[in-house]
């Protein structure tokens, strides 16, 4: 299945960002970082369903929550997503 | 033991506090390290225990609500962000050694001492306001005093460092849980306070409110941006080196739901009105000298008096034997002694707590009343 992973600052953070998108609708876990994609180190991120991640990036650019970077993640692995 | 040293620490909590800490204890480990359950359950709680702290002191953002041990630790950050050698400090002439011994430790700082006299916050405001009028680098105040239970005029201090442009760092160490302690009304750069006070968690807790980037007083493992060698520059990791103080957390944010329960406005009348209790019994004993506001408008739960001719510390030694707890001496604020004139003498402090009674009051004031005719027949 796909999914996108927003990678937040703290994982304090991730969890204010899932609670925001949880009053968006959204649902989101929030997990430590794959450690291929934590270029400083551990990091934590908010997973949402392919098909969510629009609508939970609008949710999210509505506060000041911004993530420090987004993947897409397939049966290829994860691909940087740009925005 | 009838016990009336809340102002040191609260020794009666809340029975979900005690529950929340067994269970923090069985369950949880340690916040963001690990995908299973004992770590995300840490993480909730954490997580719950900012939010809920955030909503109750008017904070937009649970990650500027940090954990600290207790409210000395909170303050250490706060004045070693703000004031650096040769800082212009303003003060007020109530402050705890919390705030006093690191301002201390910071070579060449000019402080201004605002001395007001005692429950005069109309006067202690235009005082504040003609020491800004010289200029300041950081305004220090706390809500309550931690001896003499007098409010200080924080709203109107805080409007002034505002027009001034000069940050301020609130000691709410006797006041959160208490009275109203708003960030968004007084967008101080800091708020300090602890969690074993009027908010009902266990000792070793207290929360720093930030809304001022922050220097580190500790560096360490944060479970975050590992690699990195210099600490995390976001909240709340950038001030939470180590392992967290789970059971403690646990426990303050139960804490914190019993104060938000029962309200802030009605846990202060009760304190006020069992201190105004106390203060009435007090005064129609022979030698007594209380500190307090005649109507306890201007006055928590907090009430200091002296005893002529009596050591402060003999008659709190006295009370302790015969099962009332008391703080006697300075209560680590030899600034605010100065500042009213008991510097030498030392206070007896009676400290309430929305667990007590007046018929405990009413106990205390009858033990006080048989030591003094002790003295007497001596």
């Amino acid at each position: 299945m796909d999914y996108y992973l927003f990678i937040a600052r703290s994982v304090t953070q991730a969890q204010h960002m899932a609670r925001i998108l949880a009053n968006c609708g959204i649902r989101a876990a929030v997990l430590r970082t794959p450690v291929s994609l934590s270029e400083q180190g551990c990091s934590h991120a908010v997973k949402v369903r392919a098909e969510k991640w629009n609508a939970a990036l609008s949710c999210l650019n509505r506060t000041q929550l911004q993530p420090l970077h987004i993947y897409h993640q397939d049966a290829n692995g994860y691909s940087e997503v740009r925005v | 033991m009838i016990y009336f040293d809340a102002g040191a620490t609260t020794l009666e909590k809340p029975e979900s506090v005690r529950h929340a800490m067994a269970r923090a204890v069985a369950t949880m480990s340690s916040p963001g390290r690990g995908n299973y359950p004992a770590s995300q359950q840490a993480e909730e709680t954490a997580y719950q225990c900012r939010s809920e702290a955030a909503e109750l002191f008017g904070m937009d953002s649970p990650e500027n609500v940090v954990f600290t041990g207790n409210a000395t630790h909170g303050l250490n950050v706060a004045i070693k962000t703000l004031v650096k050698s040769g800082s212009r400090v303003i003060i007020s002439g109530y402050e705890h050694n919390a705030v006093t011994r690191p301002l201390h430790s910071i070579p060449n700082v000019r402080m201004t001492v605002v001395d007001t006299p005692l429950f005069q916050p109309g006067q202690m405001a235009a005082d504040f306001a003609v020491a800004l009028k010289q200029g300041a680098d950081v305004v220090i105040c706390n809500h309550v005093s931690n001896v003499f239970g007098c409010i200080q005029p924080v709203d109107e201090i805080a409007r002034l460092c505002h027009r001034h442009r000069v940050p301020l760092i609130v000691d709410a160490s006797q006041s959160a849980g208490v009275l109203p302690v708003r960030m968004d009304e007084w967008q101080a750069a800091f708020i300090a306070m602890p969690g074993h006070k009027g908010l009902y968690g266990p000792q070793g807790t207290g929360l720093l409110l930030c809304n001022h980037d922050t220097h580190t007083l500790m560096e360490g493992g944060t479970g975050s941006l590992s690699r990195q060698q210099e600490m995390p520059g976001d909240l709340p990791d950038r001030l939470e080196a180590g392992t967290h103080n789970m059971p403690g957390i646990a426990g303050l944010l139960e804490g914190i739901r019993f104060v938000k329960r029962r309200g802030v406005d009605k846990i202060c009348r009760q304190e006020q009105n069992l201190t105004a209790y106390a203060a009435r019994r007090l005064e129609l004993m022979d030698g007594v000298k209380l500190f307090c506001d005649g109507d306890f408008l201007n006055q928590t739960g907090v009430l200091s008096f002296i005893v002529a001719n009596r050591d402060c510390e003999e008659v709190g030694e006295k009370l302790a034997r015969r099962g009332i707890a008391v703080r006697a001496g300075l209560q680590c604020a030899p600034l605010a002694h100065r500042t009213a004139g008991t510097l030498k003498s030392g206070t007896i402090r009676f400290s309430a707590s929305v667990f007590n009674t007046m018929s405990q009051v009413d106990r205390f004031a009858a033990e006080l009343q048989d030591i003094l005719r002790e003295n007497v027949k001596m």
